[in-house]
């Protein structure tokens, strides 16, 4: 693909015209994730660790992985009334067919969400009901081959359960739900990408999925503070490990280990330095993010135990968590039942503002969000927006905060106090419609690039659309994996656009007590002209 | 990029490049669609072939017109109940209900109540905009890729209209025809049916949910047919039931002004049927029997096809839960112990790195009470 031109296959081709039927991987380098070591699924006690290649013709599959797949996907759909539902009620309306952002990328009909469920649901017709065995290809039932595997793989890891095509459905089938059931099929038989399995393999022995050491850990939080210091010339303690703090801050990894996630780090240091914040960070709970989720349930729950045993452990009060998306859709909708509930912690409360969080009262977890848009709300804060003059920015919302939440207001409130000039994306791309970076639930690889920014075209194209129409140079998040990402997806899509985390824009309009005139921004730009030093004091 | 854009960026493109040739994948492609919507309405005429012969002679007529309907009956509520249990009593897990609006936080910060629901009232009225509206049909929109790169999504709608436009006059026929089982006419079914004639123009009188309804599924049948995605992704099933439906339409408005037949008889027979004291319907006629099979396949499969949709929407854990996984402790009923990694074994692992680093140590603090060890 050349840069900045649609994937070749957008308009080029006519219709698919295929069996979906018959099984077609379409696997090739590029769309393709590298398979898990079995190192990384031994140190999980995980079944069927073997060495195989998705490119190669035989996957070694274990012995029975037939009866393995079908004994699984039996106990899930016991377990489960949202899989018997969504297996059972599609009626193929095909609301959701084009509102998949890989679909729209790649044009593959088996990136619908309709036909992805499909993928799934025929070998259900065809292995599981008695009608399916009989009635085969008339009902759309077909059986379980080792190709249904590779499509399997493919097209199950092609998807980055960001359930936009859910909000479409009438019936509300989720197929974040159908993936992770088939991931879980997969996994079984020891098939999945490593790069999901192996940073769940790090995160499970050292907390976090980067696999940092304490000691690393906290040489990087120490090298922000430094940073911080240089820019503002105050000192701050980064407390760790501390035991009687009132508060755990738990953060994505990335947050303190690369670029651009350290500058929303070093925000978060700023901000609670200035409120005379009780926390501590945590060496052992070191990652709020969970790939377990792009897994397997029981992955995610073992990755999660940890934050409410650090929590316990350290005797803090309640826990509060960075800016990420898929460790909030874990933290807002699974932590409480799979781990909680926490009877040891208080409900949250703000130390400075003294209001009580009730909404997160059973979990005991906080959104770094609410927290500040609170805080910015009873004028807690000093904030100098024309620091960040000359970016303008638009803010993308994070699939899981969207539309497994539904925190809108909040990190807008902040943005639009942190900043001079904010403007909205198309409202078909925001909000619960908004478009995935491409790159969620586990596609964040590098070997996969072409699947990424086909998937990523939907956004990059609604960020191109108000970089050209308003002069947008800031793409704002509030996720760790958008920030990994979005810079690649901007980069091909809408060049010139810069992601940022939304607690850096705020670090930079943080105006704090005893600072000296600002001359830098948090990325060691220099501020707009006449910027810096007016604001101090 | 929507498949039925697929037709538009070609023609923004002029078709350059693009084969006019004849191309054999197309043709088997189109003869695979005709196919499907063969046999699916081969199997519709294979059901009123039995209602055909119904009407041969008595024999047939009883059972065809008595033994078929009260087959189809008993699979319906067996099936029904069957798998109204099936999705009852399998445990939801976890409270992951699909947010579409503000969640409830901060108290100067408007929730929207109704789509990211918080309380009992706003999930009933979550589900009922969903039953009643077709919420979100309402949120359809295409997604089109245009030749400079830009993606339009003007709303969709059409999908939305004909769906709400079936299956609301499917609900006023229903309950119209309680007219045939019911004695004396509930005064509701009675106005319905003078409401539904109203608008009525024509000679002989047709009801206006008749037309709706054979538009609806027209359209509906359409769609599938010309649109490429559509094509693609539908089934035999889907077809199948389009055309059923059709059927039922057609023989019913068939039997009631071209054939004529006398309502009163019709209800008699009816009343046998319900009170379980079945009377021959032979007379009736053949265009009534083919009526009847036809609604009793539909009843018959309702309950193992995709109709159960009607069913499954009111247990769709993304639209039925509220967004209180934070507010509220929400049970995991199958949960169960997992192996985990203790923070007194990644202590144990880490213990001189973390020393080295200053970083305290449970270990310290243990040994300090006793000083000694």
């Amino acid at each position: 693909m050349a840069k900045n031109e649609r994937p070749e296959s957008l308009g080029k081709q006519g219709c698919p015209r295929e069996n979906l039927l018959k099984p077609a991987p379409h696997l090739k380098p590029g769309s393709i994730l590298y398979p898990a070591k079995p190192k990384n699924l031994e140190y999980l006690s995980l079944n069927n660790a073997h060495a195989w290649s998705p490119l190669e013709e035989d996957w070694k599959l274990p012995q029975g992985w037939h009866d393995i797949v079908i004994r699984t996907f039996r106990d899930r759909l016991e377990k489960s009334r949202s899989l018997k539902v969504f297996l059972e009620s599609c009626v193929r309306c095909g609301a959701c067919a084009d509102k998949c952002p890989f679909f729209l990328g790649t044009a593959d009909p088996r990136n619908m969400p309709v036909i992805r469920a499909e993928l799934l649901r025929s070998v259900y017709r065809g292995e599981l009901s008695n009608a399916g065995k009989i009635l085969k290809g008339i009902v759309g039932a077909r059986k379980l081959t080792p190709e249904v595997i590779k499509e399997w793989y493919a097209y199950f890891y092609r998807c980055s359960e960001c359930r936009r095509c859910s909000l479409f459905c009438p019936f509300g089938i989720d197929t974040a739900e159908i993936t992770m059931l088939a991931r879980e099929l997969l996994l079984e038989l020891g098939i999945a990408p490593n790069w999901v399995i192996e940073p769940i393999a790090n995160c499970f022995r050292t907390g976090n999925h980067l696999g940092i050491q304490p000691h690393g850990m906290k040489e990087s939080l120490e090298f922000l503070a430094e940073e911080v210091e240089s820019l503002t010339g105050i000192k701050i303690e980064v407390p760790i490990n501390k035991k009687g703090a009132k508060i755990l801050f738990v953060v994505p990894s990335a947050d303190y280990f690369a670029e651009p996630g350290i500058y929303t780090c070093m925000g978060y240091l700023m901000l609670f330095h200035e409120i005379g914040l009780d926390y501590t960070f945590s060496t052992y709970a070191s990652d709020g993010g969970n790939f377990g989720l792009f897994a397997s349930f029981e992955l995610m729950k073992r990755l999660n135990a940890k934050v409410y045993a650090e929590a316990k452990r350290l005797k803090v009060d309640w826990i509060l968590g960075g800016e990420c998306g898929h460790m909030w859709r874990v933290w807002h909708q699974y932590m409480d039942t799979m781990n909680g509930p926490p009877n040891f912690l208080r409900v949250p409360a703000s130390s400075v503002t003294g209001t009580v969080f009730e909404h997160a009262r059973s979990t005991k977890a906080l959104h770094i969000c609410e927290f500040t848009a609170d805080l910015i709300h009873e004028n807690k804060l000093r904030l100098d927006p024309s620091r960040n003059h000359g970016l303008v920015a638009t803010f993308h919302d994070s699939c899981n905060i969207a539309r497994a939440m539904g925190m809108f207001a909040e990190p807008r409130y902040i943005l639009e106090h942190a900043i001079e000039h904010f403007v909205e994306m198309p409202s078909e791309t925001i909000r619960e419609k908004t478009f995935c970076c491409g790159s969620g639930a586990g596609l964040g690889a590098e070997e996969n690039i072409e699947v990424r920014l086909k998937g990523g075209f939907p956004r990059g194209n609604a960020v191109r659309f108000v970089r050209d129409a308003n002069g947008v140079n800031v793409l704002c998040c509030i996720c760790a994996i958008d920030r990994a990402t979005l810079p690649t997806v901007c980069e091909y899509w809408a060049k010139g656009v810069e992601v940022y985390g939304l607690h850096e824009l705020l670090g930079n309009a943080l105006v704090m007590r005893g600072e000296k005139p600002r001359t830098k921004t948090l990325r060691g730009e220099p501020l707009p002209e006449g910027k810096g030093p007016a604001s101090g004091v | 990029m929507s498949v039925d854009s697929w037709l538009l960026a070609e023609h923004l493109e002029g078709r350059a490049g693009h084969s006019r040739m004849v191309d054999l994948e197309k043709i088997r492609a189109t003869a695979k669609m005709f196919l499907k919507l063969g046999i699916a309405f081969a199997c519709v005429l294979g059901i009123g072939g039995l209602g055909v012969l119904g009407g041969l002679n008595p024999w047939f007529a009883w059972r065809v017109g008595v033994v078929i309907p009260y087959l189809a009956f008993s699979l319906f509520v067996g099936g029904v109940v069957v798998k109204v249990l099936a999705f009852a009593k399998r445990p939801v897990p976890f409270c992951t209900p699909l947010t579409a609006g503000q969640q409830r936080s901060l108290i100067w910060i408007q929730p929207d109540p109704i789509e990211n629901p918080s309380s009992a009232l706003g999930v009933a009225l979550r589900v009922m905009s969903e039953a009643l509206l077709f919420r979100s049909l309402i949120r359809d929109e295409k997604s089109l890729v245009l030749k400079d790169k830009d993606v339009l999504q003007p709303p969709a709608r059409l999908l939305w209209g004909l769906a709400l436009l079936f299956h609301a006059s499917l609900l006023v026929i229903l309950l119209r025809h309680l007219r045939f089982a019911l004695e004396p006419v509930p005064s509701a079914v009675v106005f319905l049916g003078q409401m539904d004639e109203l608008l009525d123009f024509g000679i002989p009188r047709v009801f206006l949910t008749d037309i709706l309804i054979g538009l609806a599924l027209l359209g509906l049948l359409v769609r599938r047919i010309i649109q490429p995605k559509m094509r693609l992704l539908s089934l035999t099933q889907d077809y199948f039931f389009l055309l059923l439906l059709l059927g039922i339409v057609l023989t019913g408005v068939w039997v009631r002004e071209v054939n004529r037949v006398d309502v009163a008889e019709i209800k008699e027979f009816v009343l046998g049927i319900v009170a379980l004291k079945p009377r021959s319907p032979e007379r009736l006629g053949t265009f009534f029997l083919v009526h009847l099979t036809l609604a009793s396949a539909l009843a018959a499969s309702f309950p193992f096809g995709k109709l159960i949709h009607m069913v499954g929407a009111w247990f769709s854990p993304t639209r039925t839960l509220p967004n209180t996984p934070r507010r509220n402790h929400y049970q995991n009923p199958w949960d169960y112990p997992v192996k985990l990694h203790t923070y007194e074994a990644y202590e144990e692992e880490f213990k001189d790195k973390m020393l080295k680093a200053g970083l305290s140590l449970d270990l310290d603090q243990k040994e300090t009470p006793d000083g000694q060890k």
